[in-house]
């Protein structure tokens, strides 16, 4: 029954298929399972399912309600549009490491049973570890390892609660979770992979390191998903109202304070999810549509901005706001790019993260949750500031200050057309969302063109951008990093660095000096006893003067007479 | 920002809390329900984001860039790995 393939099976054989392919067609077969996994959504009807045995248990690598299909869709749509910004990558292991990277993204989507779960789920880390070493600098290599053990570090805590979960209840079903040690564990492996605060600074270490296409696809897949598992298994947990609200404040600001463009779109990433992990808290079916549209949305603008980010770094060769200060007129193409995934980010509208983000704040503000509602528009407007003015502003408004000029390279055609097809489907979801709306799981009245919202909207972003305008003196960037939840298990390696090789070398140099000192000393006071000693009588630094040679020659003398008066005794008094 | 960006800005932000007065009010309303809340909301929000974030990032994030680097103080890493290379050859 070919309807019934579980889609990650047609990226695993692709990434099989790859490496034997011509070169230049890797590229373009890169695009065939999007494009297989799309058709056969297509054919997938709610409710379908595939079992198999596996040792004494049952389980169901195919899964398919409205929940599951929605992410499918998703995943799938921004496999193709990052396999088109890919286009001409020349290199295999990436092409095939985001393969299966897309695709175990997909078997978590669709997986019935934990198990199944686990699985893609630790694929995901050492796949998308590739992607941040496929840059292949000194910087990547140590971020990438980083980022592979906080995640296998948060895949132990899945397979520990998942295996006290079946001891505890005897199943392997992936349903919501009841409360206890077992469903805690499992919660802080998907929240690490949420980017929920404490456990997000893995996104801000390893994302700007990755290569400009690894980041396109991190982006849309390791944190959606961890959103889809945490709206499957732990709807309505207040703790996640909690992470959730502090994850998108702490994200704005380090998206205000940081550096390296990357690096400010990975706090924003770490915000947006915030407001879907606190829509999954609250739990309400208006919650977790809005919690599941703006991933949706999410994974297309914020997919974007990356896209937008990558090619500026392909044409400047540079990364930091302070290098890349003062492009004025140049690269007007990415620059419009860019604006459409961040007026998607602020919530603009007539852009998809305004039909998106709408429900989840409405279903707090009128679930009488007000103190959340105010909190998500305030980290609202940090994100604009951040994303959608600060960033414009100092790479292509400010003045070029110290930094040199730019040598622009030509940017490949299809990074513009992979840029194209996210910005097309932001613009077409803001300006269409009933397409949106009908993929959500369930059933929803929702009106985001209703005058309230489009004038509270309007007030905000414009009152936002006059603030910003009339203090953009104010907002500049400096050649600095800010310290994270990262500095805990970073900072020890210095730390230790000093207590370990830093004081043993330094032992041992002391050691060796002391020891040169001492040979040195026998040596010289072997080779010349006498001018050991009576050295010490002569003024310092003026060895040959008649002060220090009349003693040493009396000295000397007397060496020599008194042996000689001791041998004449010795011979005529027998 | 050129003339007509200004005027377009001022129409923009003039229009929208102008707007606002056009809304019914509601039987059970909110504190943002008030007019041009948002307006206020959206200034006074910027602002404490600027701000905010640059005291926090000044005075307990921001450090120099070569604070995580691989092997403590760049100098003194070089240092270790000259007497290092020098023990190796003795």
């Amino acid at each position: 029954m070919p309807e019934l393939l579980p889609p990650f099976v047609l990226f695993f054989a692709g990434a099989l298929a790859l490496p034997i392919l011509p070169r230049a067609l890797r590229g373009w077969a890169f695009l065939l399972p999007p494009i297989g996994a799309l058709w056969l959504l297509w054919g997938l009807a709610e409710g379908a399912s595939v079992t198999m045995p596996f040792l004494l248990w049952e389980i169901e690598p195919l899964r398919v309600d409205r929940l599951s299909l929605l992410f499918g869709w998703v995943f799938s749509i921004a496999a193709l549009a990052g396999g088109v910004f890919a286009l001409h990558l020349r290199d295999t292991g990436q092409q095939v490491a985001a393969l299966l990277y897309a695709g175990s993204t997909l078997g978590v989507v669709f997986a019935g049973d934990l198990f199944t779960l686990l699985v893609f789920w630790e694929v995901m880390a050492v796949t998308s570890a590739y992607l941040v070493w496929a840059r292949r600098t000194p910087e990547s290599h140590a971020a990438g390892k980083r980022y592979l053990y906080v995640h296998l570090a948060g895949g132990s805590l899945l397979l520990g609660g998942i295996l006290l979960h079946l001891g505890d209840t005897g199943s392997l079903a992936f349903e919501a979770f009841a409360p206890g040690l077992a469903a805690w564990l499992i919660l802080g492996g998907f929240a690490l992979n949420a980017a929920a605060v404490p456990l997000h600074a893995w996104i801000a270490d390893a994302y700007p390191e990755a290569t400009l296409t690894g980041a396109v696809f991190m982006t849309a897949f390791t944190t959606k998903s961890a959103v889809y598992a945490l709206a499957r298994g732990f709807p309505g947990w207040e703790v996640l109202v909690v992470l959730g609200v502090a994850s998108a404040l702490v994200a704005v600001v380090y998206s205000l304070i940081t550096n390296d463009i990357r690096r400010v779109l990975a706090y924003i990433v770490m915000g947006q999810v915030g407001f879907m992990v606190a829509g999954v808290g609250l739990g309400t079916e208006s919650a977790l549509n809005g919690a599941t549209a703006h991933a949706f949305a999410g994974v297309l603008y914020k997919g974007l901005l990356f896209m937008a980010a990558g090619a500026l770094i392909h044409a400047t060769g540079r990364s930091k706001l302070t290098e890349l200060r003062g492009l004025r007129g140049a690269l007007p193409w990415v620059l419009g790019f860019y604006m459409v995934g961040a007026l998607g980010v602020a919530g603009a509208p007539l852009f998809a993260g305004f039909v998106s983000k709408s429900i989840t704040l409405d279903a707090f503000g009128y679930g009488g949750r007000d103190a959340v509602y105010l909190l998500l528009y305030l980290a609202s407007i940090g994100a604009f500031v951040a994303a959608g003015l600060r960033v414009p502003f100092l790479v292509w408004g400010g003045e070029s200050g110290e930094s040199k000029p730019v040598d622009l390279k030509p940017i490949p055609w299809n990074m513009t057309a992979g840029m194209a097809i996210a910005a097309g489907i932001t613009i077409f979801l803001g300006v269409s969302p009933g397409v949106l709306y009908a993929l959500l799981p369930f059933p929803i009245e929702f009106e985001p063109y209703t005058m309230s919202h489009t004038v509270k909207a309007v007030q905000l972003l414009g009152f936002t951008f006059l603030a910003f305008w009339l203090f953009r003196s104010r907002v500049g960037s400096e050649a600095t990093i800010a310290l994270d939840a990262d500095w805990v298990y970073r900072r020890p390696a210095g730390v230790s660095y000093r207590l370990g090789p830093a004081l043993v070398a330094r032992a041992f140099g002391a050691a060796e000096r002391t020891l040169y000192r001492g040979v040195g000393a026998v040596v010289s006071a072997a080779q010349d006893p006498v001018g050991r000693v009576t050295r010490r009588e002569a003024p310092k630094g003026d060895e040959t003067s008649s002060t220090a040679f009349q003693p040493t020659m009396t000295f000397g003398a007397v060496l020599v007479l008194v042996p000689l008066l001791v041998l004449f005794f010795l011979i005529f008094m027998r | 920002m050129n003339r007509i960006g200004m005027i377009v800005l001022v129409v923009v932000l003039v229009a929208s809390v102008a707007l606002n007065f056009t809304i019914p009010a509601k039987e059970d309303p909110h504190i943002w329900d008030v007019k041009a809340f948002f307006a206020v909301y959206g200034f006074v929000g910027a602002l404490a984001a600027i701000f905010l974030s640059r005291w926090i990032g000044q005075f307990l994030l921001q450090r120099d860039e070569g604070y995580y680097a691989p092997h403590g103080a760049p100098e003194e890493a070089a240092e270790f790995q000259g007497k290092g290379e020098e023990g190796r050859d003795a």
